[in-house]
């Protein structure tokens, strides 16, 4: 008798066991497919956010190609100028600026040139925008009206862009 | 035609067995040893050397009850499921028995569903007092039988071992064991056992008397010429010839057939024990059951009980271990991805939110947009140089001979105006203009005094 009740307590435990095990695969079954859910929609989120993350980077690629230079001004126009066009004095040149991202600021240069020899001028320009160690121009507007010294000059008025640090 | 199932032998889980028929004076004894699938038997006596240390060694002992002692029953039943049938059947045997079946030891063999959806089975029983009568003989002798087989049954599954009936065949068939100046005849047709019955060895008639009794259909169909009968002769009293020849003759006269004796007669039936008790096949029987059932059967069926019971809680453990850990695992992986996120999203906004989701992806954006508007200079400062476009505006009109009066340029739009060498000289800056991604309007005028065509063009960037 105790024996048959013995066995039949650990038959009791056995199945207890087993029912259990039962309940707890059939919980992480549903637990399986609720997280491979959860998972995909978190997948999709994750995606998107390397979609931004990819974009957040073309910015910060941007500031960091100028931050990489060795020197922080652009080279003076002034001295650009008599380099190239050392006979064409300019009659006027206005400067203005505006401040950018992280001490940065975007220096513009508005030239303006008579009689200028064509070639002179795109060779001028050509220099103005070669990459060196500085941060270069960019020829943002220009707008050539024909002289009538002689064909090959003209009048000109550049606008020219670069990015430039302070120091400081 | 019916195929009797195999079933797997009482001792089966034994390598070896002692097979007792412990009938008369001296019992005739059997060792037999089971070696890669092939059984080899070993004659021994009571008092042998060999069948005590067998006996010291734990070698199971097999013994039946003899034919006298017991009897079987073909039992059908109305049920075609064999589960439920086994519930009903010990009724069905109870109707059929003069005494009660509590005070029975029984067994049901072969139940099997039959073509007509009813269930067959052979019922084996025999009363407790005889069975233990049988143990207490057993006893005496020095044997603890562990399991109890079925006289009749035992000579006539060892007979179609012997000399199988051919496949189909519905021949009918005598075993006639000779032994103890007693005989037991097993009866059936083919493979299949019909009855068993001991009869006496100086009265042919009664075993004539059986035959006709059992097989007497086919012979109503035609009793001039009966069925051939398919007779083999077996144990000690089959080894003599003058016995054998007295009970053989005047059978064999009322049922011609052919006749054979059994190889080794003496210890046919005790081999017959043996090959049952460890090997599978039809009709395996062990009436020591229930309340006589050996301390051994009890042990080793408690102990299978017992590992079953341990092997389903180590399965259930299992199955809860594995379930937590994988529930766990993903709580984890879930929790991680949310991490990944969180940890882009704080560094994309550079600063900590507690916001999940499209919300979040909404604040990234927003910020990005923002930062864009600031980051506008630093990339534009990335795009193609306007000096590449006014490089090939200033070759291709140097190389065509324009002549300009105005070269206006910025990034959206290029307004050129002068004179061109002939009508169709402008043609090329038109199309140096295209193909630096703008939309070009070309206007022209009559030639002038000196023969140049005077145009305009207004271009700006195309839009796609």
């Amino acid at each position: 008798m105790t024996e048959r009740f013995s066995l039949r307590v650990l038959w009791g435990v056995a199945l207890t066991c087993l029912l259990s095990g039962v309940l707890l695969a059939l919980h992480a079954l549903g637990t399986i497919r609720q997280a491979r859910r959860t998972l995909s929609l978190k997948h999709g989120d994750l995606r998107a956010l390397q979609t931004l993350d990819a974009r957040a980077r073309q910015n910060a690629g941007a500031l960091g190609a100028l931050e990489t230079l060795s020197h922080k001004q652009p080279a003076p126009l002034s001295t650009l100028l008599k380099a190239h066009l050392p006979s064409n004095a300019p009659d006027d040149i206005r400067e203005s600026r505006t401040d950018a991202l992280q001490g940065w600021s975007l220096l513009r240069r508005e030239v303006s040139l008579t009689d200028v020899p064509l070639p002179d001028l795109m060779g001028f320009v050509a220099a103005a925008e070669l990459p060196t160690n500085r941060p270069p121009w960019r020829l943002e507007r220009c707008v050539i009206r024909a002289s009538a010294k002689a064909a090959g000059y003209g009048h000109a008025q550049l606008v020219l862009e670069a990015f430039g640090k302070s120091d400081r | 035609m019916t195929q009797v199932r195999r079933e797997k032998g009482p001792l089966q889980w034994a390598k070896a067995c002692i097979a007792a028929d412990i009938r008369g004076s001296r019992p005739t004894l059997v060792l037999a040893e089971l070696s890669r699938g092939k059984l080899r038997t070993k004659a021994v006596g009571i008092d042998d050397g060999t069948l005590r240390a067998a006996q010291a060694s734990g070698v199971p002992v097999v013994a039946a009850l003899p034919v006298r002692r017991s009897l079987i029953r073909r039992l059908e039943t109305p049920l075609s499921s064999t589960a439920k049938a086994l519930r009903v059947l010990p009724s069905v045997l109870d109707v059929q028995l003069p005494f009660p079946l509590e005070k029975c030891v029984y067994a049901f063999l072969d139940t099997r569903q039959t073509p007509e959806k009813t269930t067959r089975s052979l019922a084996v029983a025999a009363r407790l007092h005889d069975a233990e009568q049988c143990l207490a003989g057993a006893a005496q002798l020095g044997l603890d039988p562990v399991a109890l087989d079925h006289e009749g049954i035992a000579i006539w599954t060892h007979a179609a071992e012997v000399f199988p009936p051919r496949s189909g065949s519905r021949r009918p068939r005598a075993v006639v064991h000779l032994a103890h100046g007693a005989a037991v005849l097993a009866l059936g047709r083919g493979a299949e056992l019909l009855a068993a019955h001991g009869v006496a060895v100086d009265d042919p008639a009664q075993i004539a008397r059986l035959l006709k009794a059992q097989l007497g259909d086919a012979e109503a169909a035609d009793p001039s010429a009966p069925e051939p009968m398919d007779w083999i002769w077996c144990g000690a009293g089959a080894a003599a010839e003058g016995t054998l020849a007295a009970v053989r003759e005047p059978v064999e006269r009322i049922r011609p057939g052919e006749s054979r004796v059994a190889p080794e007669p003496a210890t046919f039936f005790a081999r017959a024990l043996a090959t049952r008790a460890l090997t599978a096949g039809p009709l395996r029987c062990n009436l020591r059951s229930g309340p006589l059932a050996h301390a051994g059967t009890r042990n080793r069926a408690r102990a299978s009980s017992v590992r079953a019971a341990v092997a389903v809680t180590v399965a259930g453990l299992a199955l809860c271990a594995a379930s937590l850990a994988v529930t766990a695992m993903c709580g984890r992986t879930v929790a991680s991805a949310d991490a990944a996120f969180a940890a882009h999203r704080d560094r994309l906004l550079g600063y900590r939110l507690n916001v999940k989701g499209k919300d979040a992806l909404e604040r990234v954006a927003t910020k990005l947009d923002h930062d864009g508007e600031r980051y506008r200079p630093f990339i534009d400062a990335l795009s193609p140089s306007l000096t590449r476009t006014l490089t090939a505006v200033m070759n291709t009109a140097r190389e065509s001979g324009l002549r300009f009066k105005l070269l206006s340029l910025a990034r959206e739009r290029v307004s050129v105006s002068g004179t061109a060498a002939d009508w169709d000289a402008c043609n090329r800056l038109v199309e140096t203009l295209s193909s630096a991604g703008y939309a070009v309007k070309l206007d022209r005028r009559d030639a002038l005094e000196d023969e140049r065509v005077p145009f305009a063009i207004e271009s700006e960037v195309a839009r796609d």
